[in-house]
């Protein structure tokens, strides 16, 4: 076997099928599915071309993340020449990028764009006269990765990944100074002008894994919390929706299950479903800490349900509400179409009405389908029906985040300690060559400049 | 009338300049047993120091150490010449240090000059290069102002600031090379008429004082290092008295007449347009871009033993006469200053550097080497770096054997040359050890165990150097062996632990992990050790290094093994990228034009993305032609894939 590393990628669209792959190729393909899978049989030890049915549980834990298919192929008759798993397991994004997740930990990497063609090419196992498509296979995946990547770069995260590698490179630059121009650069408390950048940087890191809406998302999907005031339908939709949706069972840390809060899978999305108490207008003390609480979970929302009732007249804190949450992604839902429409549609105008609205019943069950379909296409927003790339590049950010925070506390560390600063700057060095395979900066160039213009160096 | 070609116009190597590139080049083709020829404008300015009278430095001083493992000159001059001897960045770590020495200038070039006359099969000659002789593509010789021919098959160009050299002292300019000396004309034009690439760059120097006009008792002296330690393997013991150099600095005062002289200042009145390095500003420059930053510090060093003039390290500048003067006079110290020479601004000519190959030679014409300033670098050791590479390059091509390129993970002159035929560069390039992404690797202490095998390789180290320091490695190899198998119990370490302030020890541990502690060092473990050795502190810096460094050093040394990979898949020089399919315009423009010769050196420059490496694999793989071919090609580019997405660059899903 020529290759040394191990490759890992989803093969299918996820959230697409009922069932989703997840392709591992290369020397220890097999070994890696082994230490995962759990069935009757030792991967390592089945024959070629098998197919095996068993659980993928998570080695640390003991958690069991899904029931699958794996099949295992062993080289040279394969497609990429190499041995190859693949893990065929239920097409939730949540799970499939967990069991993705699982191989990365366990010293996969992550295939680059059309990484497994290329291994076949490599390998002797496509024709040289195919060669042609293959570059154009990889130029057209490279190109939509990218697009993927620069896509999720924009906006919050990008503010906060340049946030993170200003700060690394600030650092960076005041040890490199002092290695460089040791001679000149007059005894600054380089102590705190390192530790400062390196515990702003580790902030964010930690704000971005752990409380943020990104890391929520990456833990717990997005979330949709059910508004209205009392008596329209609220729990009955809550309860329509988690009937016809499978509900997740993880061992994600951070996932709560309360009788207001469910985590369900809407057409293959990982999503927390969140009932709120009716919004109310006139209330005693209780009920003003129940609204309370019904506006921090309406902050929290990723998209918002604002249910109307069909069968009554508008009133008070309908209007009251609509205008409340105009700010936050929501979707219109009309229910009680059972009954007859006493709604009056042409009340609604003047006020700021969601644009997209679907008329449900919750108690028959018309229009929940529908429902769970439009909320798929808000929450990806235009971001087309293969969802894959998106997740796989979540997944690539996340797992730099935490390279990177581990280099920061390493390097935080020497600088408590004092001294070895050759060594703090190959921790930090380091982190930015992980930043920059997210964000494709190189920075060499950048620290030279840096310290240019912070210090007056040369002589 | 040119002669016609006889016995006496015919060399194996020409080598064009006689500074620092220039000397190390022709040493190290004529002690390859090559007839070479030196030519020099003028004889009395062999190896002349432009700039400041000093070698080495941060990063510099590695450099140093890596010439002289190479079998060059530089250090073993220096060890002779130098009148001040310090090592840098002892307060950090040992990656980090550096030897920094002050020279007699007057006593550098003449060693220098004595060594290169006492060569075998080294001519030197004064003479004026104004054209190279090229036939088909290739250099045969070149003619000098007055016609001479000179013929050769191969040329080194080191021609330094020298190119249409124009010195600018306030808002007066006029051709110079050097102060004092006649720029060379037509060369320039010469070889842009041939399809080179031309750029400007500038560079400046400070005035020179006398010292007798200087008063010392306001200044702080600074000494050197005792004992000294040499930069040359060759070099056993520094004998000579050491001279101090004087720290002092500018105040507001001086700031102010800077300021108020800036409107005749050339760099400011726009009348410069090469770029200067922004290393070594000049002091207009510092003043005009720290405004805030009250006093800069003036070192006044010694230019030699025999003369009275002083360096003034930190001012240079080309503002006109009568505000360097003033300006100078505020500086404590200064006060009576008689200026003995101006400091001035030189904008030269250069060829920007990815037009060289790595072996240094040109893309355009066979046989043409570059090697120094004209390919934009600055510094002497960068300049005598590049030349003994060209020398031995030479020799490679007069012999039709494999270039001799050094890669960044082997040494900082690898680092140096990748970075000017990669990336090129815009201002005078010099070494940083930031530049460096191996630093923990490469350091002055390991420069003879990575590079004497090299020298030794190319007949410029004799065996007894090379077998000493393999012995020498022996030994450490050993005493790291000891400290790995020697086990401390608790009783026997805890009363040194207790008396550093560390917690105490519950386990017994190895003597290595015990030195792996940033407080302990091998004076503290020494004694619990079996070692009956006689240790010189060379040695114990070493052993020191490879235990406290070793985490690192082995996740460099995997990185470096990822990196090996990708430098060992070749591309065929005859590439054309135009043809082929799949790349993104820049990275097929940049490809045309710097043409890597590896997969490694593609990777690092700047546009070319990996899916464009990706797509370059398969086009290398595609054209193996029979299938026997086609496998091996496919089996280098699995290996050269397997290292490729973990070895740094953006991988985009």
């Amino acid at each position: 076997m020529i290759l040394e590393e191990t490759i890992v990628a989803i093969s299918t669209p996820i959230g697409e099928g009922a069932i989703a792959i997840v392709r591992i190729s290369g020397p220890r393909a097999i070994a890696l599915a082994d230490k995962l899978f759990l069935g009757k049989v030792s991967l390592s030890a089945v024959p070629s071309h098998s197919l095996h049915h068993g659980k993928i549980v998570n080695p640390k834990t003991g958690a069991l993340i899904d029931e699958v298919l794996v099949s295992v192929m062993k080289a040279p008759n394969t497609y990429t020449a190499e041995d190859m798993v693949e893990i065929n397991c239920h097409g939730s994004i949540l799970i499939t990028r967990n069991i993705l997740e699982l191989v990365l930990d366990i010293g996969a990497r992550l295939a680059t764009p059309g990484e497994f063609t290329r291994r076949a090419f490599l390998n002797g196992r496509i024709d040289l006269a195919e060669a042609e498509a293959v570059i154009d296979v990889i130029r057209s995946k490279a190109d939509l990765s990218l697009k993927v990547a620069l896509d999720q770069l924009k906006g919050d995260l990008s503010g906060n990944f340049a946030e993170i590698r200003r700060n690394i490179i600030q650092a960076l630059s005041v040890v490199e100074a002092g290695l460089d121009f040791s001679d000149q650069v007059s005894d600054i408390d380089a102590c705190d002008e390192v530790l400062q950048p390196l515990k702003k940087a580790e902030k964010i890191i930690t704000r971005l894994l752990c409380g943020s809406r990104i890391g929520q998302q990456l833990r717990e999907g997005f979330v949709v919390v059910i508004v209205g005031r009392t008596n329209v339908g609220k729990s009955s939709l809550f309860n329509a929706l988690l009937q016809t949706n499978r509900a997740i069972v993880t061992d994600i840390p951070g996932t709560t299950r309360d009788s207001i809060s469910e985590q369900i899978e809407l057409a293959g999305i990982p999503v927390r479903l969140v009932d709120t108490a009716g919004f109310h207008a006139s209330s005693g003390i209780v009920e003003k800490e129940g609204i309370k609480r019904t506006r921090q979970q309406i902050e929290s929302a990723d998209l918002l349900l604002l249910m109307l009732d069909g069968s009554d007249a508008l009133r008070k804190e309908d209007r009251c509400l609509l205008r409340e949450t105009e700010k936050h992604s929501r979707l219109l839902v009309i229910n009680k179409i059972d009954l007859p429409n006493l709604l009056d549609i042409g009340r609604l105008r003047g006020l700021p009405v969601p644009q997209k609205k679907i008329r449900t019943s919750a108690k028959r069950g018309d229009g929940i389908g529908d429902l769970a379909k439009i909320i798929r296409e808000t929450m990806l927003n235009g971001q087309g029906p293969d969802v894959s790339e998106p997740i796989v590049t979540r997944v690539r950010h996340q797992q730099a985040l935490k390279t990177t925070l581990r280099d920061i506390r390493r390097a935080r560390r020497k600088v408590k300690r004092g001294g070895e600063e050759e060594l703090l700057a190959v921790d930090l060095q380091e982190a930015l060559s992980t930043l920059g395979q997210i964000t494709g900066e190189t920075c060499n160039e950048e620290i030279l400049e840096h310290i240019f213009s912070q210090f007056c160096v040369g002589k | 009338m040119a002669r016609a070609k006889d016995k006496n116009n015919q060399y194996d190597v020409i080598v064009v300049g006689a500074g620092h590139a220039g000397c190390e080049a022709a040493l190290a083709t004529a002690r390859r047993g090559h007839k070479t020829l030196m030519l020099t404008m003028n004889l009395d300015a062999i190896a002349q120091m432009s700039c400041n009278p000093a070698i080495g430095g941060l990063a510099k001083g590695q450099l140093v150490k890596e010439i002289d493992a190479l079998g060059g000159e530089m250090g073993k001059v220096i060890d002779i010449t130098g009148i001040q001897f310090r090592m840098l960045n002892t307060g950090k770590g040992p990656a980090v240090r550096a030897l920094r020495a002050q020279a007699d200038r007057a006593q550098y070039r003449m060693e220098m000059k004595r060594r290169l006359e006492r060569q075998d099969d080294l001519e030197i000659k004064q003479g004026t290069v104004v054209e190279i002789l090229i036939s088909h593509g290739r250099v045969r010789g070149i003619k000098t102002q007055l016609s001479q021919k000179f013929y050769s098959r191969c040329v080194i160009l080191a021609a330094g600031t020298f190119l249409n050299g124009l010195i600018h002292v306030g808002l007066t300019s006029f051709t110079a090379g050097r102060m004092g000396e006649f720029a060379a004309k037509g060369l320039s034009e010469q070889l842009a008429g041939l399809g080179f690439e031309v750029g400007r760059l500038k560079t400046g120097t400070p005035p020179r004082v006398d010292s007798r006009s200087v008063n010392l008792a306001m200044t702080e002296a600074q000494n050197g290092d005792r004992p000294p330690r040499p930069f040359s393997l060759w070099t056993k013991k520094l004998r000579r008295k050491q001279l101090p150099c004087y720290l002092t600095y500018t105040n507001e005062k001086t700031h102010e007449i800077i300021t108020g002289g800036l409107n005749r200042s050339p760099l400011y009145s726009g009348k410069i347009v090469g770029v200067g390095p922004r290393y070594c500003p000049s002091i207009e420059d510092k003043v005009v871009k720290f405004p805030c930053q009250r006093q800069h510090q003036i070192f006044l060093e010694p230019e030699g033993r025999e003369t009275s003039e002083f360096y003034v390290n930190g001012f240079a500048t080309s503002l006109p006469e009568d505000v360097q003067l003033d300006a100078l006079r505020t500086i404590p110290g200064l006060e009576k200053a008689a200026v003995t020479r101006l400091g001035y601004a030189i904008e030269y000519d250069y060829f920007p550097p990815t037009q060289i190959k790595p072996n240094l030679e040109t893309k355009l014409i066979n046989g043409l080497f570059f090697a120094g300033q004209i390919n934009g670098t600055s510094g002497y050791e960068e300049a005598a770096a590049q030349g003994i590479m060209a020398g031995i390059n030479a020799v490679q091509s007069l012999r039709g054997k494999e270039a001799f390129i050094l890669d960044r993970s082997e040494a900082y002159i690898g680092v140096l040359i990748d970075d000017l035929v990669t990336k090129g560069t815009k201002e005078p390039y010099r070494m940083f050890t930031s530049q460096a992404e191996y630093r923990l690797l490469l350091r002055q202490d390991n420069a003879a165990a990575r590079l004497l095998k090299y020298g030794l390789r190319f007949g410029l180290i004799p065996e007894e150097l090379f077998q000493a320091s393999v012995a020498n490695e022996a030994q450490i190899e050993k005493i790291l062996k000891a400290l790995q198998k020697t086990r401390i119990m608790p009783s026997q370490a805890n009363s040194l632990l207790e008396r550093k302030g560390l917690a105490p020890l519950k386990q017994p541990v190895r003597l290595e992990q015990l030195l792996r502690r940033p407080e302990i060092s091998f004076g503290d473990i020494r004694g619990m050790s079996q070692l009956e050795l006689t240790l010189t502190p060379e040695l114990i810096e070493r052993v020191e290094v490879e235990v406290k460094y070793s985490g690192y050093i082995h996740r460099q040394l995997a990185q470096v093994e990822k990196f090996k990979r990708l430098e060992a898949q070749a591309i065929p020089e005859a590439i054309d990228y135009s043809g082929l399919k799949g790349f993104s315009t820049e990275a097929r423009e940049k490809l045309q034009q710097i043409r890597p010769r590896s997969v490694g050196q593609a990777m690092r420059i700047s546009g070319v993305t990996p899916a464009d490496i990706s797509v370059l694999l398969i086009h290398l793989h595609r054209g193996g032609g029979d299938d026997q071919g086609a496998r091996r090609g496919r089996e280098v580019g699995a290996r050269v894939s397997a290292g490729l997405s973990s070895s740094g660059p953006a991988a985009v899903s």
